[in-house]
């Protein structure tokens, strides 16, 4: 069995459009009148270190949210992960 | 399913090529074409005050062994943006869709040319988070079964005479995917 050291969110879309992202005790969810809706994660591999981190990104309307633990990024801009995140 | 991408460089001939995983390993610049850290082909720091050695390219491409739930695209890599090599010591590179037999670029190219074309490499340190090299212009995703993915990384490592003798600190290199 392989053991994932950074469990990913569960997405869960609705019919309406609704989107929810849920971890441990954390629950995000996107109404779809903010406008089109991705979810997704996005990893950064460090190559020298091995390090691996995973942020939970989610694209609501023109607006980017990049989540990372307790760390919640809300900006226009798009973001990657560097070897200090 | 959470998928595992590894990171491996590609040495050897581009009808046998030979893979190795770079996954928390070091990737050594060196005057041969070969993915063994040791202290072997080390890079010859030129006498001339105006002119530099290039190393040997390094290939290195991402590779999915474990697929992902849907898929996995837009691949980037990029490095911390400041050069710790040291004065006198560079890094260049460019993005390929086909692999090639690693070379040392012609010294008599500032900065270097390639790999297999005139076009200047680009300085690997301007590659950065806010501003990071596409990895899958050439050979777009999405990717969704195991196998070798986007576009090879071609690096190069330059010494000028200003350079100082010894090993250089380790920069880091970042390779990022998306995945559903």
């Amino acid at each position: 069995m392989r053991i994932d050291p950074l469990p990913p969110f569960e997405i869960h879309p609705e019919p309406d459009g609704t989107q929810h992202a849920t971890k441990d005790n954390i629950q995000i969810t996107v109404l779809p009148d903010v406008g089109e809706i991705k979810m997704f994660h996005r990893n950064a591999l460090h190559q020298s270190s091995g390090g691996h981190t995973r942020w939970l990104v989610i694209k609501a309307g023109d607006l980017n949210i990049f989540v990372h633990g307790t760390h919640v990024v809300v900006t226009k801009n798009d973001l990657y992960p560097t070897i200090n995140d | 399913m959470v998928a595992t991408v590894l990171i491996r460089e590609w040495n050897g001939s581009s009808a046998a090529p030979v893979q190795t995983s770079k996954q928390g390993g070091t990737i050594r610049f060196k005057s041969a074409d070969n993915a063994v850290v040791n202290t072997s082909s080390r890079i010859i720091i030129p006498t001339l005050a105006s002119s530099q050695l290039y190393s040997f390219q390094k290939w290195v491409r991402l590779e999915i062994s474990v697929v992902p739930s849907v898929d996995i695209d837009n691949l980037r890599a990029y490095s911390d943006g400041a050069n710790g090599w040291g004065v006198g010591v560079k890094g260049w590179y460019r993005q390929r869709s086909t692999y090639a037999t690693p070379v040392a670029p012609a010294v008599a190219n500032d900065p270097p040319e390639g790999p297999g074309s005139t076009v200047d490499m680009l300085d690997f340190f301007t590659a950065i988070s806010t501003a990071p090299a596409d990895m899958d212009a050439g050979i777009s995703g999405p990717f969704t079964t195991t196998g070798d993915i986007g576009d090879w990384l071609v690096l190069v490592m330059e010494a000028e005479s200003s350079a100082v003798q010894g090993a250089t600190p380790t920069e880091p290199l970042t390779f990022a995917y998306d995945e559903t």
